[in-house]
């Protein structure tokens, strides 16, 4: 059974649109993004209410933002983001616990937005280990989503690949975000088959569906760079990716749609949303799958783990490439002169647009929010 | 998944209020009316009757 689900998070925008999707009992799960209420504790009486009753329904699936899985360095913010979780995992039950994939950019390596990293032995240990440790701290089964972000066509190639390889030892799951596939799509010029063809879909157990937004760039003014902001409607392209890959994913089990409310103050906006519910209940009534799921993706019992792996290398490398995205006019030259110049960041690569939309994401989100 | 209506009601109420508040607002702590009992003798989580104003959370809609 697939579920149709939303992304529902302490936003009262979203919350009062979704309000008649909950009347009539069509929210099937609910993706709750926890870490983004850790600092805005105590929860309403009537927020918690609404959490507990998909925990008990066993329905409600967490989705991290603020972990940051590939710091180089393990950071105390890491440490209390695990204790917050293993707090909540005794509040409420989770089906599944997921983060995103990358390091936060930002002062402290939690604020910002997430960025991609090199595909290298270092990265897949690091990766590995604080899946592990997310692992022990939920107890139920660990998820991570492909980035829509990537600053090369060699990289978003070798994404699928190195995610199967991170989760491996988790028997972890991928989350299959749509949208962000659209904007690989859009932003390299692939074909979707071909790009398919490059994820372990066995392995995907939940997906998501969302709008996004065109970033238009100097450096490439004819071609707007496609941005997951997760501030529009769902475009038609993405509940057709939606159709595709439904019957190549034998291990799914929820497929949620994401909106901000920032994005949802008129009508017609609410309207909208409450329709590109209706198109994903349609399409995944369509394609209920008739064979039961083979792998429910709990973890393994694991050892006591021993310290955090890191590599203050990569670490320093980051808290450099951070600041260059952050505040640096001469963006492209700063990073030529870095540490980032030949190693495995693979900077000479990098598509120029990709970049300059980097710099903006890092801007936007260099606060927090 | 099936909602009690006095939850519902109760949602619609919350939005409702925090929608009339700013972002930047805090609720002092002393606004918690009351502690609800979530799991007896394991954890009590704190909640308000009345919320605080809500941050608008760009969960991962960061890109």
């Amino acid at each position: 059974m697939v579920f149709p689900a939303i992304a529902c998070n302490l936003d009262p925008d979203l919350i009062q649109t979704a309000l008649p999707l909950f009347e009539t009992e069509k929210v099937a799960a609910l993706e709750w993004s926890f870490d983004a209420v850790f600092s805005s504790e105590p929860l309403p009486n009537w927020f918690h209410e609404l959490i507990q009753v998909y925990s008990k329904g066993e329905r409600l699936i967490g989705h991290g933002v603020f972990f940051s899985l590939f710091s180089g360095k393990w950071l105390p913010e890491q440490s209390e983001w695990l204790q917050n979780l293993k707090r909540y995992c005794q509040i409420y039950q989770f089906d599944h616990i997921t983060e995103h994939f990358g390091f936060m950019t930002g002062a402290d390596f939690h604020k910002g937005a997430p960025l991609s990293i090199p595909y290298n032995q270092s990265t897949l240990a690091i990766g590995r280990d604080r899946l592990l440790r997310i692992s022990q701290a939920c107890n139920c089964p660990v998820g991570l989503e492909n980035l829509a972000f990537s600053y090369s066509l060699d990289e978003v190639k070798r994404h699928g690949a190195f995610l199967n390889e991170l989760l491996e030892p988790v028997n972890g799951f991928i989350i299959l975000d749509l949208h962000n596939v659209f904007c690989q799509l859009h932003n390299f010029d692939l074909d979707a088959k071909d790009l398919r063809a490059l994820y372990p879909l066995e392995r995907v157990r939940e997906i998501h569906i969302s709008g996004g937004s065109w970033e238009f760039t100097r450096i490439q003014p004819e071609k707007p760079v496609r941005r997951d902001t997760h501030d529009d409607s769902v475009p038609k392209a993405v509940f057709d990716l939606l159709k595709d890959v439904l019957p190549c994913c034998p291990n799914l089990k929820y497929v949620v749609m994401e909106q901000l409310g920032t994005a949802l103050h008129t009508q017609a906006q609410r309207d909208a949303y409450r329709a590109d519910f209706y198109t994903m209940e349609r399409i995944l009534t369509q394609a209920q799958p008739k064979i039961p799921a083979k792998n429910n993706f709990v973890p393994p019992v694991l050892p006591p783990l021993g310290n955090p792996i890191e590599d203050l290398a990569l670490f320093e490398q980051q808290r450099i490439l951070s600041n260059i995205l952050e505040n640096a006019l001469d963006y492209q030259g700063a990073l030529n002169q870095s540490l980032l110049a030949n190693s495995d960041w693979d900077i000479e690569h990098w598509n120029p647009a990709m970049l300059e939309t980097a710099v903006a994401i890092a801007r936007k989100w260099k606060n927090g929010w | 998944m099936k909602i009690q209506k006095t939850l519902l009601k109760a949602i619609l109420a919350g939005v409702s209020l925090a929608a009339t508040q700013t972002a930047c607002e805090k609720a002092p702590v002393e606004k918690i009316s009351n502690t609800k009992c979530v799991k007896p003798d394991t954890l009590v989580v704190p909640t308000h009757e009345n919320p605080p104003a809500l941050p608008n959370c760009p969960a991962c809609g960061m890109g």
